[in-house]
């Protein structure tokens, strides 16, 4: 063997241990020698780096099958005119790709990414009363990338024919929970505005760009959840706990397509909509610890009121940002009664991460690209609440909101010690407060406005990542430049929608539920393993991700699946009470000038102690008048019938019959002469016990799935 | 409410946007170039997932400076001084002992590369004819080795093999690739 | 006791969950070889206490400082056993650095709460795409998996949550605890000779969704309600009890709940648990500092960290348990005008000691006014590197995050060479 050859094995052999990871510091050494010692060693390792690369991003997909085996020495064959489809990264190429289209848009030119269809012509409203725009597909065709060859030439999903022609509802039903949940829908949702786009035209354009993503990574959604699944999923997103019994059995037995339409309909108009919407945003708004400026009860009789009058997300938004007086009397003040303290810094940061889904409180990440840029929006934002304050009221227990007229800028420094006025804006915009009498009142004229899409994008981004597991960024609010949208055609789209239609915060749920994606189960299969975002970054909505309950969705569904709080039918107050102390073990503050807490809930081991031993799960499992297991014990039938019944109570479906025979085979069932005879006692009693315990504890159980 | 006007606010609110048509140039340019930006990044920083991260800072910047490129110009040229410059700053926030190739390779290697890019390219798409051409358990072993977030080693864990037979299979399939492009290179190049 | 054949159960396995079932009954066999067990344990078991000053400690009143100083501050320096002066008002500690040492030249770039909490937890700076795992998870991980006669979680957090296990997942979360000691719905009640058949049952249940393939989550479930089995019924839940020590221990310790605290976390260390967290709070001093240090925190903390050290060393352990004092970040040489101090992530310190470290020294040094490091500056990294290497975790262990990214130990620190000689 030859010197070269030698040094070439050596060098390939190097080059593979740089592939692999596996070179160490004296290996590396030696690959330098070689390559910087002779240009066609420099040659190879660049080609080999390159072959290495293109395979990474390329990930070797989008290659038929079709041709022959490579033999050695093999006749060349002319190089194909086409390129490995980019297959994972299409998703970060099309996120780029629709950022680019962004900034066409901003400019005012309508033109639409990588729209494939031109299909009808959308007409979309202003909000602001402006003349109607129409926008167009053609423009997008002088464009192209090559992008575009990746997309489908046809749209290939079809709406669901129950999705067509459905007229959206403003009813609300008799059940009376909660004072305020019977007022009528305001104004805007009973009367959408005309332009908005109908349901199935969205839910369409939402399936159709999902689908086309599906086959750019070649991946396959999951079936359509089973009947049970999605009636549990449904439950827990839109009422916040598991569906009764009854409900899950009058659902399995109804056959009409249109049911599930039907059910996300009724769950919206249900006062359990409101009271579960109205804990996620208290939980955001002002948190799970108490704190003294905070009235919660008017707080969430506050939120209360708008979600059952379904206010628009806007107007909710502005009232919170605007408000000022007690906090007993106008809840919407305790927002920032909250967060006023150290400069109003968590009001600043709190205000543009929930509304605008952005962040802006890292100001001394010095590390981070945008420093600059965030200082600035920070303390432009910052400025509006410069001059607000919490004021005691002597006597009362109760905290006043009030807002001084405007008295300069603030000025801060930046890290280099350089001091920067702070002039008042948001999102670009300058506003001059001099001499205004209510600074906030401009803040919440800016952001509700339709000049700063980032209100209805942010809601649009959470909204969908509550529903379907994950949002089109990660974390859920803090989106901009540095961190693309997956699906920025579908979070644009959605937007849009959002807008035009006033805000309809239901009705933006229920685009949602329409989806395909929502409507698959949560199992993957073989063909859409990758869609995985915990362990691929990928996310793709070819099945729904499951979340782990959150605290107050696991305690709600402690009572239903128990019913143990029968016997004690209590108001809203008390219910509410009940929940948030039972909660309070779970929620610790760091009790820092930030307000940050922390819930230690997700899977930890005093959260499983308390599934085994708590006081809830021994009272479920005690024979109290009204409670589940109560009528199991005593109701007629057979044996395997009680099991059946506790099964549907805690999980919302059948056992299966491997189960069945599983858990039968570890209770005493009784000889068949006795076995229909109620109530039950001695051991089989403390076996169904153990049932019933067994299924509230499991995994299955505090799934959302 | 069509002009969904999304913030541009990079470099503070005054950001300057050039006319229509540049822009589009300047996008399709962007585009275009994303893979090779990123493999010019990889031949100085040999791991993948670093690669990726500096090519996010990379194209971040590039945004950023878009009003700042010439058209007509060499894009690529101008992307990867930008490139280049993030990889720098890589290096820098790394500690010197942590270093896996010294500065003047990192030197020697860039400037190849630009040289070589157009080359290299034209590699790249022989590799796909190359790729389609593999045993079919050999294509599906490299696809899994490059699917996202693997590597030799925890494919071999997935698969049930010994890790070192896996690693020689696929140092087998990468040289057969390379030799089939260098192949595909030589014969278009002799007509 | 009535108890059908359980089918599909190996007989072992059977016994396990009787055993489980039962160990509260003190005749049985398995306990006194416990007893054994924890002998054993106490030997030599390499183990770390994080003492997290949750807010942002002023180390340039404690530590680090600076008489003579405009930014100095109303407190003077003292001298101790070690080779450093401290402030005044930690006279016990004072006594015992000769044991411990200060590495007064971090650097750390995050002076925000949940970053800069983040940031020395785990050696690494906030990234949307991964999240890190909290140190005490990683020790959780490295020497808590190795310890198979610990029945109680590796990774105990007193006062506070630590943070997240991140990729290592819910098995390495810190079980976190009040420093009273009590663990809320531990006790079996009159439900124990139930608890064999019920996690039977569970098992059923719980497997088949394991492989309806949903993700990770179902699985970690069960783990969980493994270690929460085995907790429940373990005897070395004794080790909470803090309240069995003498009342002379307890008020050495001070009887606040960091005191106890700390009381509690030799307890665990003894009975093998390789990290305790113990959390302090209320260091986020805007305004007021001097006097809320002086008649506040630094009598308790004092107190907390002088009594810990004579403790361990005094039985011995001290070569074996590292002891690691921080913050989220130092706070602002400059006195505001609310006689506070804001937060500085430039040039601060951590202490640091014990589990075979060099004790005595001042690692590092910050200028006059204490506003930047002179000379070389320190990461987290290097802390937990520091840490990792008295633990025995070789340097060169590298996780992986579920994305299948490398992640270096540490975040690839080095050791502080003035500590491990």
């Amino acid at each position: 063997m030859s010197v070269e050859s030698l040094q070439h094995e050596e060098l390939v052999q190097l080059l593979e241990l740089l592939c692999e990871d596996r070179l160490d510091h004296d290996q590396a050494a030696r690959l330098e020698e070689i390559v910087l010692g002779d240009q066609g060693a420099r040659r190879m390792y660049l080609e080999y780096l390159s072959l290495h690369g293109t395979l990474y991003w390329d990930a070797a997909r989008g290659i038929d099958d079709e041709s022959e085996v490579l033999e050695v020495g093999g006749a060349a064959t002319e190089p194909v005119d086409r390129s490995p489809a980019a297959g994972r990264r299409t998703l970060v190429a099309v996120a780029v790709w629709a950022s680019a289209a962004a900034l066409l848009l901003a400019v005012g030119l309508s033109w639409r990414p990588a729209e494939p269809s031109a299909g009808p012509e959308i007409a979309v409203a202003d909000p602001s009363g402006l003349p109607i725009i129409e926008k167009k597909d053609s423009a997008a065709s002088g464009v192209d990338t090559g992008l575009t060859r990746r997309q489908p030439a046809t749209i290939e999903s079809t709406p669901a024919p129950q999705m067509a022609n459905r007229v959206e509802k403003g009813s609300t039903v008799e059940r009376v929970v909660s004072p305020d949940a019977v007022v009528p829908e305001s104004k805007s949702s009973v009367n959408p505005q005309p332009s908005a786009g109908s349901l199935a035209e969205i839910v369409g354009f939402v399936d159709s760009r999902l689908a086309a993503q599906w086959q750019d990574y070649q991946v396959a959604p999951s079936p359509v959840a089973s009947d049970a699944e999605w009636l549990r999923r449904i439950y827990l997103d839109i009422v916040g706990h598991i569906p009764p019994s009854n409900d899950v059995i009058a659902f399995l037995k109804d056959r009409r397509p249109e049911k599930r339409a039907e059910v996300v309909d009724r769950l919206l108009d249900d006062p359990d909509y409101v009271r579960h919407s109205t804990t996620i945003w208290s939980n955001l708004l002002v948190g799970r610890v108490e704190r003294r400026e905070v009235n919660r009860p008017a707080f969430e009789k506050f939120l209360r009121g708008s979600f059952a009058r379904n206010r628009p997300w806007n107007e909710v938004v502005g009232e919170l940002v605007a408000a000022h007086g007690r906090n007993d009397q106008n809840g919407a003040t305790n927002f920032l009664l909250a967060h006023l303290n150290n400069d109003a810094t968590p009001a600043t940061a709190i205000t543009a991460r929930l509304f605008l889904g952005t962040q802006v409180q890292c100001t001394q990440c010095h590390n981070h690209p945008f420093n600059s840029w965030r200082q600035q929006q920070f303390h432009g934002l910052s400025a509006f609440f410069k001059s607000t304050r919490s004021k005691p009221i002597r006597g009362t227990g109760a905290y006043a909101l009030v807002s001084g007229p405007f008295e300069e800028p603030p000025f801060y420094e930046d890290r280099r010690g350089v001091v920067h006025m702070a002039p008042a804006g948001l999102g670009g915009q300058r506003v001059d407060l001099k001499g205004s009498e209510h600074p906030r009142g401009e803040l919440a004229r800016l952001m509700t406005g339709d000049s700063d899409p980032r209100l209805a994008r942010a809601m649009v981004n959470r909204t969908w990542a509550r529903l379907l597991g994950h949002g089109f960024t990660t974390p859920v609010d803090d989106m901009g430049p540095h961190n693309p949208p997956s699906h920025p055609d579908v979070l644009d789209r959605l937007s849009q929608e959002f807008v035009a239609s006033g805000f309809d915060v239901k009705r933006l749920i229920r685009w949602i539920c329409s989806t395909r994606a929502y409507g698959l189960t949560s199992r993957m299969t073989n063909r859409n393993r990758i869609d995985h975002p915990e362990t691929s970054g990928e996310r793709l909505f070819s099945h729904v991700y499951t979340k782990p309950m959150s605290v107050e969705q696991l305690y709600d569904s402690l009572l239903v699946a128990t019913q143990v709080d029968q016997a004690t039918a209590s108001d809203w107050e008390s219910v509410a009470d009940n929940r948030r102390r039972w909660r309070s073990q779970f929620v610790y503050s760091f009790e820092t000038d930030e307000n940050d807490e922390a819930v230690t809930f997700d899977g930890t081991i005093t959260q499983a102690m308390m599934m085994m031993n708590g006081p809830l799960i021994r009272e479920a499992l005690s024979q109290q008048p009204g409670s589940v297991f109560h009528h199991v014990v005593h109701a007629p039938g057979s044996d395997i019938d009680r099991v059946k019944r506790l099964c549907l109570a805690a999980l919302g479906r059948f056992p299966s019959s491997s189960e069945m025979r599983a858990i039968t085979e570890m209770l005493p069932l009784r000889s068949s002469a006795q076995a229909r005879q109620a109530p039950v006692s001695g051991p089989l009693a403390e076996g169904l016990q153990d049932v019933f315990w067994a299924y509230l504890n499991s995994n299955e159980f505090i799934t959302v799935p | 409410m069509s002009e969904f006007r999304i913030s541009t606010e990079i470099d503070g609110a005054e950001a300057t946007m050039p006319a229509a048509g540049p822009r589009e140039e300047f996008i399709k340019l962007f585009t275009k170039y994303q893979r090779r930006v990123f493999l010019f990044i990889l031949s100085q920083v040999p791991n993948p997932v670093d690669a990726e991260e500096i090519h996010q800072e990379a194209n971040v910047i590039i945004w950023r400076k878009f009003d700042r490129f010439e058209l007509g110009t060499n894009f690529l040229a101008w992307a990867c001084q930008i490139a280049n410059y993030e990889v720098l700053k890589y290096r820098e926030r790394q500690r010197r002992d942590r270093h896996l190739f010294s500065d003047e390779f990192v030197r020697q290697v860039a400037s190849d590369a630009i040289e070589q890019a157009d080359e290299l390219e034209q590699r790249r798409q022989h590799l796909a004819v190359c790729l389609s051409k593999l045993r079919n358990k050999d294509r599906e072993l490299i696809q899994q080795r490059y699917s996202a977030g693997e590597s030799g080693k925890s494919v071999a864990e997935l698969i049930g093999r010994p890790i070192n037979s896996v690693y020689q299979s696929l140092s087998r399939i990468r040289r057969t690739l390379l030799e089939c492009v260098n192949r595909q290179t030589q014969a278009q190049a002799t007509p | 006791m009535h108890l059908p054949t359980p089918s599909g159960m190996s007989r072992r396995h059977f016994m396990k969950h009787m055993a489980t079932a039962a160990a509260t009954a003190p005749a049985l066999q398995f306990i006194s070889d416990l007893r054994a067990h924890a002998q054993d344990i106490k030997k030599a078991q390499k183990a770390c206490i994080l003492m997290w000053m949750g807010g942002g400690p002023p180390t340039i009143d404690i530590w680090d400082l600076k008489p003579g100083s405009k930014n100095g501050g109303e407190f003077q320096p003292i001298d101790t056993k070690g080779d450093l002066q401290i402030s005044e008002h930690m006279p016990k500690t004072a006594m015992q650095m000769d044991k411990l040492s200060v590495v007064r030249s971090m650097s750390t770039r995050e002076a925000d709460h949940g970053r800069g909490r983040y940031y020395m937890h785990t050696a690494f700076v906030p990234n949307p795409t991964v999240v890190h795992p909290t140190f005490g998870s990683v020790v959780s991980q490295e020497l808590g998996a190795k310890r198979s006669a610990l029945e109680i979680p590796a990774f105990v957090s007193v006062n506070a949550p630590s943070g997240s296990p991140g990729f290592m997942g819910a098995r390495h979360a810190p079980f976190v605890v009040s420093s009273n000691g009590q663990i809320r719905n531990a006790s079996l009640g009159d439900k124990k000779d139930r608890l064999g058949q019920r996690l039977r049952m569970l098992s059923v249940i719980e497997t088949n969704f394991i492989n309806s393939k949903r993700g990770e989550m179902p699985k970690g479930h069960r783990e969980i309600y493994k270690k929460a089995v085995n907790l429940m019924t373990s005897k070395q839940m004794e080790a909470f009890k803090v309240a069995e020590e003498s009342q002379e221990t307890k008020d050495a310790y001070g009887t606040g709940g960091f005191g106890q605290g700390l009381l509690m976390a030799r307890r665990l260390v003894e009975t093998g648990v390789p990290f305790v967290e113990v959390g302090m709070g209320g260091w986020d001093l805007h305004n007021n500092v001097f006097n809320t240090l002086s008649t506040q925190r630094l009598p308790q903390l004092d107190q907390g960290i002088g009594a810990l050290t004579a403790d361990l060393a005094q039985r011995g352990m001290l070569d074996d348990v590292v002891l690691v004092w921080m913050g989220e970040f130092g706070r602002t040489p400059r006195i505001n005008q609310n006689v506070g101090r804001d937060h500085w992530a430039a040039s601060w310190s951590v202490m640091i000691g014990g589990g075979g470290l060099k004790g005595g020294q001042a690692v590092g040094k910050t200028d006059r006014d204490g506003v930047r490091v002179d000379g070389k500056a320190y990461l987290p990294g290097d802390i937990w590197a520091t840490v990792s290497h008295a633990l025995g975790i070789p340097s060169k262990t590298v996780h992986r995050s579920k994305r299948g990214r490398p992640m270096k130990l540490a975040n690839g620190g080095s050791p502080i060479k003035e500590l491990i000689g």
